[in-house]
Protein backbone atom coordinates (compact mmCIF):
# COMPACT_ATOMS: atom_id res chain seq x y z
CA UNK A 1 0.00 0.00 0.00
CA UNK A 2 1.42 3.33 -0.97
CA UNK A 3 1.72 5.94 1.25
CA UNK A 4 -0.53 8.42 0.22
CA UNK A 5 -3.01 5.74 0.51
CA UNK A 6 -2.63 4.91 3.63
CA UNK A 7 -2.49 8.93 4.55
CA UNK A 8 -6.18 9.17 2.70
CA UNK A 9 -7.25 5.77 5.03
CA UNK A 10 -6.52 7.36 7.94
CA UNK A 11 -7.98 10.90 7.26
CA UNK A 12 -11.29 9.41 6.62
CA UNK A 13 -11.11 7.80 10.03
CA UNK A 14 -10.51 10.81 11.48
CA UNK A 15 -13.44 11.91 9.61
CA UNK A 16 -15.55 10.02 10.86
CA UNK A 17 -14.00 9.91 14.57
CA UNK A 18 -14.93 13.60 14.06
CA UNK A 19 -18.53 13.56 12.76
CA UNK A 20 -19.42 10.96 15.17
CA UNK A 21 -17.95 13.09 18.28
CA UNK A 22 -19.95 15.96 16.74
CA UNK A 23 -23.19 14.61 16.78
CA UNK A 24 -23.04 13.31 20.24
CA UNK A 25 -21.92 16.97 21.33
CA UNK A 26 -24.58 18.51 19.20
CA UNK A 27 -27.06 15.75 20.96
CA UNK A 28 -26.21 16.96 24.48
CA UNK A 29 -26.06 20.65 23.57
CA UNK A 30 -29.60 20.26 22.18
CA UNK A 31 -30.82 18.06 25.06
CA UNK A 32 -29.62 20.64 27.86
CA UNK A 33 -31.24 23.35 25.61
CA UNK A 34 -34.74 21.27 25.73
CA UNK A 35 -33.90 21.07 30.10
CA UNK A 36 -33.26 24.74 29.96
CA UNK A 37 -36.09 25.53 27.47
CA UNK A 38 -38.42 23.64 30.15
CA UNK A 39 -37.12 25.17 33.13
CA UNK A 40 -37.52 29.20 31.41
CA UNK A 41 -41.10 28.08 30.13
CA UNK A 42 -42.70 25.98 33.26
CA UNK A 43 -40.31 26.98 36.10
CA UNK A 44 -39.36 30.66 35.60
CA UNK A 45 -42.53 32.68 36.21
CA UNK A 46 -42.49 31.27 39.58
CA UNK A 47 -38.87 32.67 40.17
CA UNK A 48 -39.13 36.12 37.77
CA UNK A 49 -41.95 37.73 40.06
CA UNK A 50 -40.67 36.44 42.78
CA UNK A 51 -37.03 37.88 42.28
CA UNK A 52 -37.58 40.61 40.43
CA UNK A 53 -40.57 41.91 42.42
CA UNK A 54 -41.37 40.67 45.28
CA UNK A 55 -38.33 39.80 47.25
CA UNK A 56 -36.39 42.77 47.23
CA UNK A 57 -39.76 44.91 47.51
CA UNK A 58 -39.75 43.09 51.24
CA UNK A 59 -36.37 43.55 51.66
CA UNK A 60 -35.71 46.89 50.41
CA UNK A 61 -38.90 48.06 52.71
CA UNK A 62 -37.75 45.91 55.81
CA UNK A 63 -33.94 47.10 55.43
CA UNK A 64 -31.80 49.87 54.36
CA UNK A 65 -28.50 48.60 53.45
CA UNK A 66 -27.06 51.63 52.37
CA UNK A 67 -28.10 53.56 55.44
CA UNK A 68 -27.52 50.62 57.74
CA UNK A 69 -31.37 51.18 59.03
CA UNK A 70 -34.09 48.57 59.45
CA UNK A 71 -37.81 49.25 59.33
CA UNK A 72 -38.92 46.16 62.10
CA UNK A 73 -42.95 47.31 60.89
CA UNK A 74 -42.10 46.01 57.61
CA UNK A 75 -40.98 42.31 58.84
CA UNK A 76 -44.31 40.94 58.66
CA UNK A 77 -44.33 41.24 55.41
CA UNK A 78 -40.56 40.16 54.28
CA UNK A 79 -42.24 36.96 56.74
CA UNK A 80 -45.15 36.49 55.18
CA UNK A 81 -43.16 36.75 51.41
CA UNK A 82 -40.73 34.27 52.50
CA UNK A 83 -43.50 31.86 53.42
CA UNK A 84 -45.07 32.23 49.81
CA UNK A 85 -42.13 31.71 48.64
CA UNK A 86 -41.78 28.45 50.20
CA UNK A 87 -44.97 27.54 48.77
CA UNK A 88 -43.91 28.20 45.25
CA UNK A 89 -41.34 26.36 45.35
CA UNK A 90 -42.80 22.89 46.23
CA UNK A 91 -42.43 21.99 42.48
CA UNK A 92 -39.28 21.56 42.83
CA UNK A 93 -39.41 18.33 44.93
CA UNK A 94 -40.36 16.71 41.57
CA UNK A 95 -37.65 18.18 39.16
CA UNK A 96 -34.75 18.87 41.90
CA UNK A 97 -34.56 17.38 45.54
CA UNK A 98 -31.47 19.03 46.40
CA UNK A 99 -32.04 22.37 44.58
CA UNK A 100 -35.37 22.45 46.83
CA UNK A 101 -34.02 21.47 50.11
CA UNK A 102 -30.63 24.68 49.57
CA UNK A 103 -33.23 26.86 48.59
CA UNK A 104 -35.93 25.51 51.54
CA UNK A 105 -33.06 25.96 53.80
CA UNK A 106 -32.09 29.63 52.94
CA UNK A 107 -35.56 31.04 53.28
CA UNK A 108 -35.99 29.29 56.56
CA UNK A 109 -32.64 30.48 57.47
CA UNK A 110 -33.83 34.50 56.58
CA UNK A 111 -37.02 33.77 58.10
CA UNK A 112 -35.19 32.83 61.48
CA UNK A 113 -32.65 36.10 61.05
CA UNK A 114 -35.70 37.98 60.35
CA UNK A 115 -37.21 37.09 63.76
CA UNK A 116 -34.03 37.02 65.64
CA UNK A 117 -33.21 40.78 64.08
CA UNK A 118 -36.77 41.89 65.40
CA UNK A 119 -36.13 40.33 68.72
CA UNK A 120 -32.78 42.11 69.39
CA UNK A 121 -31.60 44.63 69.68
CA UNK A 122 -27.54 43.75 69.80
CA UNK A 123 -25.48 43.38 66.99
CA UNK A 124 -28.45 44.96 64.58
CA UNK A 125 -25.57 45.82 61.38
CA UNK A 126 -24.12 42.10 62.01
CA UNK A 127 -27.91 40.25 61.75
CA UNK A 128 -28.74 43.60 58.76
CA UNK A 129 -25.56 41.97 57.42
CA UNK A 130 -26.69 38.52 57.82
CA UNK A 131 -29.99 38.71 55.89
CA UNK A 132 -28.21 40.56 52.77
CA UNK A 133 -25.85 37.43 52.55
CA UNK A 134 -28.17 35.16 52.56
CA UNK A 135 -30.39 36.86 50.11
CA UNK A 136 -27.35 37.10 47.89
CA UNK A 137 -26.72 33.59 48.62
CA UNK A 138 -30.40 32.53 47.52
CA UNK A 139 -30.66 34.41 44.30
CA UNK A 140 -26.48 32.73 43.22
CA UNK A 141 -28.48 29.28 43.96
CA UNK A 142 -30.93 30.01 41.80
CA UNK A 143 -28.97 31.42 38.70
CA UNK A 144 -27.35 27.98 39.44
CA UNK A 145 -30.36 26.52 38.60
CA UNK A 146 -30.93 27.79 34.87
CA UNK A 147 -26.95 26.82 34.04
CA UNK B 1 -59.58 20.49 75.92
CA UNK B 2 -56.44 20.30 77.53
CA UNK B 3 -54.32 23.79 77.93
CA UNK B 4 -50.47 24.11 78.11
CA UNK B 5 -49.82 27.13 78.53
CA UNK B 6 -45.80 28.30 77.66
CA UNK B 7 -43.67 30.42 79.28
CA UNK B 8 -40.76 32.38 78.45
CA UNK B 9 -38.18 34.76 79.87
CA UNK B 10 -40.48 38.20 79.68
CA UNK B 11 -37.35 40.28 77.90
CA UNK B 12 -37.75 37.93 75.05
CA UNK B 13 -40.10 38.81 72.28
CA UNK B 14 -38.87 36.35 69.59
CA UNK B 15 -38.44 32.86 69.49
CA UNK B 16 -36.30 31.16 66.74
CA UNK B 17 -33.88 28.03 66.15
CA UNK B 18 -34.79 24.77 65.39
CA UNK B 19 -32.87 23.37 68.51
CA UNK B 20 -34.40 25.88 70.95
CA UNK B 21 -37.70 24.72 69.42
CA UNK B 22 -37.19 20.88 70.43
CA UNK B 23 -35.90 21.91 73.94
CA UNK B 24 -38.83 23.86 74.83
CA UNK B 25 -40.61 21.64 73.58
CA UNK B 26 -39.07 19.35 75.80
CA UNK B 27 -39.00 21.29 78.94
CA UNK B 28 -42.96 22.72 78.67
CA UNK B 29 -45.04 20.27 76.02
CA UNK B 30 -43.98 16.51 75.82
CA UNK B 31 -45.27 15.72 79.67
CA UNK B 32 -48.64 17.87 79.18
CA UNK B 33 -49.54 16.52 75.45
CA UNK B 34 -52.67 14.96 75.04
CA UNK B 35 -52.27 12.36 72.41
CA UNK B 36 -56.05 11.60 72.55
CA UNK B 37 -57.65 15.03 72.84
CA UNK B 38 -57.41 18.31 71.72
CA UNK B 39 -54.61 20.36 72.71
CA UNK B 40 -54.57 24.51 73.35
CA UNK B 41 -51.08 25.49 72.97
CA UNK B 42 -50.69 29.13 74.24
CA UNK B 43 -47.50 31.19 73.76
CA UNK B 44 -47.88 34.25 76.06
CA UNK B 45 -48.40 37.88 74.79
CA UNK B 46 -44.76 39.14 75.01
CA UNK B 47 -43.64 36.40 72.03
CA UNK B 48 -44.81 38.76 68.63
CA UNK B 49 -42.65 36.57 66.55
CA UNK B 50 -41.95 32.59 66.18
CA UNK B 51 -39.21 31.55 62.72
CA UNK B 52 -40.44 28.52 60.72
CA UNK B 53 -37.00 26.68 62.41
CA UNK B 54 -38.54 27.32 65.77
CA UNK B 55 -41.68 26.07 64.84
CA UNK B 56 -39.99 23.29 63.28
CA UNK B 57 -38.05 22.30 66.23
CA UNK B 58 -40.79 22.36 68.45
CA UNK B 59 -43.38 20.33 66.66
CA UNK B 60 -41.48 18.15 65.52
CA UNK B 61 -42.11 14.93 67.72
CA UNK B 62 -45.82 16.01 67.69
CA UNK B 63 -45.64 15.72 63.66
CA UNK B 64 -44.14 12.20 63.97
CA UNK B 65 -47.13 10.97 65.93
CA UNK B 66 -49.75 12.66 64.14
CA UNK B 67 -50.83 12.75 60.36
CA UNK B 68 -50.27 16.52 59.45
CA UNK B 69 -53.43 16.72 57.64
CA UNK B 70 -55.21 16.16 61.10
CA UNK B 71 -53.25 18.22 63.25
CA UNK B 72 -56.36 20.66 63.48
CA UNK B 73 -58.13 17.87 65.71
CA UNK B 74 -55.37 17.83 68.49
CA UNK B 75 -53.70 21.13 68.45
CA UNK B 76 -55.03 24.81 68.55
CA UNK B 77 -52.58 27.45 68.86
CA UNK B 78 -53.09 30.88 70.91
CA UNK B 79 -50.81 33.79 70.41
CA UNK B 80 -50.48 37.59 70.62
CA UNK B 81 -51.86 38.18 67.50
CA UNK B 82 -53.68 36.33 64.47
CA UNK B 83 -51.08 36.85 62.14
CA UNK B 84 -48.97 34.65 64.53
CA UNK B 85 -51.11 32.06 64.88
CA UNK B 86 -51.75 31.87 61.69
CA UNK B 87 -48.23 31.49 61.19
CA UNK B 88 -47.52 28.68 63.40
CA UNK B 89 -50.20 26.84 62.17
CA UNK B 90 -49.47 27.45 58.33
CA UNK B 91 -45.85 25.89 59.29
CA UNK B 92 -47.18 22.87 60.92
CA UNK B 93 -49.55 22.08 58.38
CA UNK B 94 -46.78 22.49 55.50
Amino acid sequence: MKTAEIMQIVCSIVAIVISIISLIYTHILSKKQIKLKMKENYYQPVFQEMLLHELPCVFTRFIDIKRKAVYKNASSDFEKTIGEFRKKIRFLQFSDLDMYNTIDDLLVKIDEDIVLLCSDRDNEEDKMNSIYELMKKLYNEIDKYYK
Amino acid sequence: MNKISLSFDKTITGLAGNPYGVEEYEKQVKNLFDWKGKNEIIFPTHITKVGISFIQGFFNEILSKIDKNEIDNYVTIKSSSKELTSKIMENLKF
